[in-house]
């Protein structure tokens, strides 16, 4: 073989060994190509199809029903921007729940961070298209050409502490996120009228009953106006979407029981009652018995003893029946009534069935109360004569052709009476009755789904260590475990060497 | 599979007989308590609205000793190999190269895990001490340790690619600490730069390792974190088994 005869067999089995040196590498690289696409798309189909489980302690990542129900009522793309400056305590807290509220509707509800102070021209853009003035830090909703500000003050609830400084007790965000969404989605809000001219409203130093409702309704967009019935010639007001009484002490005349029923009976009204346990209002007593509820106003109560001798207990904690769209969610709710009650009893009567009337109990009384016919008495004792033994109903409910069918449903009068009038005072407001009573607003107007979000308070983590304990965490952490892997570092080193 | 398990032995001894590791191993922990004294000192002073997990794990003393412990762990992985020729040895033997790159891998997630045990151990310490409940919500303990090892999974995947593209270990471990610092750093850029199209916010979040960590210690298990970071490592793996092949195609 001759030297060149060599060299040409050499680049032959070179060009041999190439090529399939040249196919691995193709298909190395299809292989390499292939395994990111999968990736990608592993990932897109991850983004869309996801699963999460909240274990926070507040259940921060986990939206109530409410929020689930209005976020998905939403038409048309909803953006929550965060416009926190990056200082802002609760700016972590207000991002996160926007982010949830974009998972929960992804595609129509998308959550965006701003800093005014970092980004002043997409702030002065959004200030041009709204006509909104950035003042402090809060969050924007817009749908369309709607805008909602909640301000970061409306996010939480503070108390004053003693030293001048005040601590966040609450985390509204939820609430008031919903709100402004509701707001911007609704447009108008519902219109409750509070009844005037029956006897004010007791004032306590926190102000009144009133006061309180004004402050709580806008959170599912509806407003608060008083309406005296002696100003009323005609009808109720075009706007009015339900009606409160509350703690009346006058009684109401023909002519206003006349009104009250034209609004239920004709304008599918919501109305709901605080009665008065104090004073005999007969007329009204008359319109909620032809409703199928009648007032009681014997007083619920019980007798504990004390060192000091027995002691009347007269707030009643209550109960809530199953079975209804009002008390589902209310069911495990741990609720009381507060000051002097009344109760109720309801009526199951056929001439209600024929009037197409379903009056239905809504809470009782729990534990051994019963209702006292004499609670002045100084050792007031069970009478089962006089008395009324429990559970007694002290919230009641009226469907007005109420039946199973969706869209007859819809255009159904409801009524929900309460036998105390104090659930709204401030100095005795509880989150479980401000709730309910909004649930119970809401469903008389026909929007039984969307009830009162409570605030999440915040979880507060506590530690006391000695100074013992804490010079042996120290040791443990700061010498003993990392001396114990310098020794084996040790001992391994000694091993090698010998 | 049977190369690959024996491989993965071969490198768990390697790391367990070598002082070097116990070092890192050493130095890790007094992080972590340094870590840990730190984050438990506020609730001595005052009672706090946001668990122990969420201050232990925020802040840079986790991202600092994390970003540097991934580099020190996997730089040597193929770039010490192929330096010192054991690598060619290795590639001879009846071993693919698949086998080679996933016992190696394994090998140093099951010493990156062992390496979050102290800690593990820190976050109940004041509860065995002192008998006082825990200063953390257990669920959200599981999910921060379940994403600390998926995340930690992917990290050392990009560590073992760069290990697998250089001779160099100094060179790996610098590549190695500027990708993760690039890939943490991008998904911060959506507040910097305002406002963007929602598809790109998204994306921004989906791979924004911070934010799955704060979701994470404040109790959130999602399972797009954990998809991400798994087949992260995967594909990145499948990368370093394409790198050390290349090589050979090229020689």
């Amino acid at each position: 073989m001759t030297k060149g005869d060599k060299e040409q067999t050499g680049s032959t089995a070179a060009e041999k060994s190439a090529a399939p040196d040249a196919r691995a590498s193709l298909h190395g690289a299809v292989q390499m190509l292939l395994a990111v696409v999968v990736f990608l798309l592993f990932n897109i189909l991850s983004c869309t199809n996801y699963m999460q489980r909240d274990f926070s302690g507040t259940r921060i990542f986990t939206l109530s029903p409410v929020t689930e129900q209005v976020l998905g009522s939403l038409p048309e793309e909803t953006r929550i921007v965060v416009a926190f400056a990056t200082d802002s305590p609760v700016r972590d807290q207000v991002w996160r729940l926007a982010r949830t509220y974009a998972d929960a509707r992804p595609g129509i509800v998308r959550a965006e961070e701003l800093d005014p102070l970092r980004h002043p021209d997409a702030a002065r853009a959004l200030a041009r298209q709204f006509d909104h003035v950035f003042r402090g830090n809060a969050v924007l909703v817009i749908q369309g050409e709607h805008l909602q500000v909640v301000p970061e003050s409306a996010l939480e609830i503070r108390r004053d502490l003693p030293t001048g400084e005040s601590e966040v007790i609450g985390f509204t965000g939820e609430e008031a996120l919903t709100a402004a969404v509701l707001r911007v989605a609704e447009g108008k809000p519902r219109v409750v009228y509070l009844i005037t001219g029956k006897g004010p409203w007791p004032t306590t130093i926190q102000g009144t009953g009133a006061e309180v409702l004004r402050s709580i309704l806008p959170r599912t967009n509806a407003v608060l106006r008083e309406l005296s019935l002696d100003d009323v010639e005609e009808g109720l007001p075009e706007d009015a979407d339900a009606i409160l009484i509350a703690n009346p002490r006058y009684d109401f005349s023909g002519r206003e029981i006349r009104l009250l029923r034209d609004f239920w009976e004709q304008r599918k009204g919501g109305i709901t009652v605080l009665v008065n346990p104090d004073v005999p209002t007969p007329n009204l007593d008359a319109f909620l018995r032809f409703h199928g509820i009648r007032v009681d106003r014997r007083t619920p109560m019980r007798v504990e003893t004390t060192p000091t001798g027995p002691r009347k207990v007269m707030e009643v904690p209550i109960r809530f029946l199953g079975g209804g769209a009002l008390t589902d969610r209310f069911i495990n709710t741990d609720a009381r009534l507060p000051g002097t009650s009344g109760f109720l009893e309801v009526d199951t009567g056929d001439d209600l069935r024929s009037r197409g009337l379903r009056p239905f109990a809504v809470a009782l009384s729990e534990g051994p109360y019963w209702a006292e016919s004499r609670p002045h008495d100084p050792r007031p004792e069970f009478d089962p004569v006089e008395d009324v033994p429990g559970p007694l109903v002290m919230i009641a409910g009226v469907e007005r052709s109420a039946i199973d069918d969706e869209r007859l449903r819809l255009s159904a009068a409801r009524m929900v009476v309460y036998a105390n009038p104090h659930i709204l005072d401030p100095h005795t407001l509880s989150q479980e009755n401000v709730d309910f009573l909004l649930s119970a607003l809401n469903w008389t107007m026909d929007r039984r789904d969307l009830i009162g979000i409570g605030p999440r308070q915040p979880v507060q983590y506590r530690l006391t260590l000695t100074e013992p304990q804490r010079r042996l965490i120290h040791y443990v952490a700061l010498l003993l475990l990392p001396l114990a892997a310098l020794i084996t570092a040790w001992l391994v080193h000694m091993r090698r060497r010998a | 599979m049977q190369a690959a398990r024996i491989l993965f032995r071969r490198e768990l001894q390697a790391i367990a007989y070598a002082p070097g590791s116990h070092v890192v191993a050493a130095v890790f922990i007094v992080l972590q308590g340094v870590g840990y004294v730190a984050a438990l000192r506020p609730f001595l002073d005052s009672p706090q609205s946001r668990g122990l997990l969420e201050m232990f794990f925020q802040g840079p003393l986790f991202w600092i000793p994390f970003l540097v412990l991934v580099p020190t762990l996997t730089m040597r992985l193929f770039a010490e190999e192929r330096k010192m020729g054991t690598m060619e040895m290795l590639l001879t033997a009846p071993v693919r190269v698949r086998d080679v790159v996933v016992a190696k891998f394994a090998a140093t997630f099951v010493y990156f895990c062992l390496l979050w045990v102290p800690g593990f151990l820190f976050l109940h310490l004041h509860g065995w001490v002192s008998g006082a409940p825990p200063v953390f919500e257990t669920g959200a303990l599981l999910a921060t340790y379940g994403l600390v090892l998926a995340m930690g999974a992917m990290f050392l995947a990009v560590g073992c690619l760069a290990s697998a593209m250089t001779t160099s270990q100094l060179a790996a471990g610098i590549m190695t600490f500027g990708a993760l610092m690039l890939l943490i750093l991008l998904a911060q850029l959506p507040p910097t730069l305002g406002q963007m199209a929602d598809p790109v916010q998204r994306f921004f979040f989906y791979i924004n390792s911070d934010a799955h960590l704060r979701d994470a210690t404040a109790g959130l298990l999602d399972s797009r974190p954990f998809v991400y970071y798994l087949s992260g490592a995967g594909v990145l793996l499948a990368a370093t088994g394409y790198a050390l092949n290349a090589r050979r195609w090229r020689s």
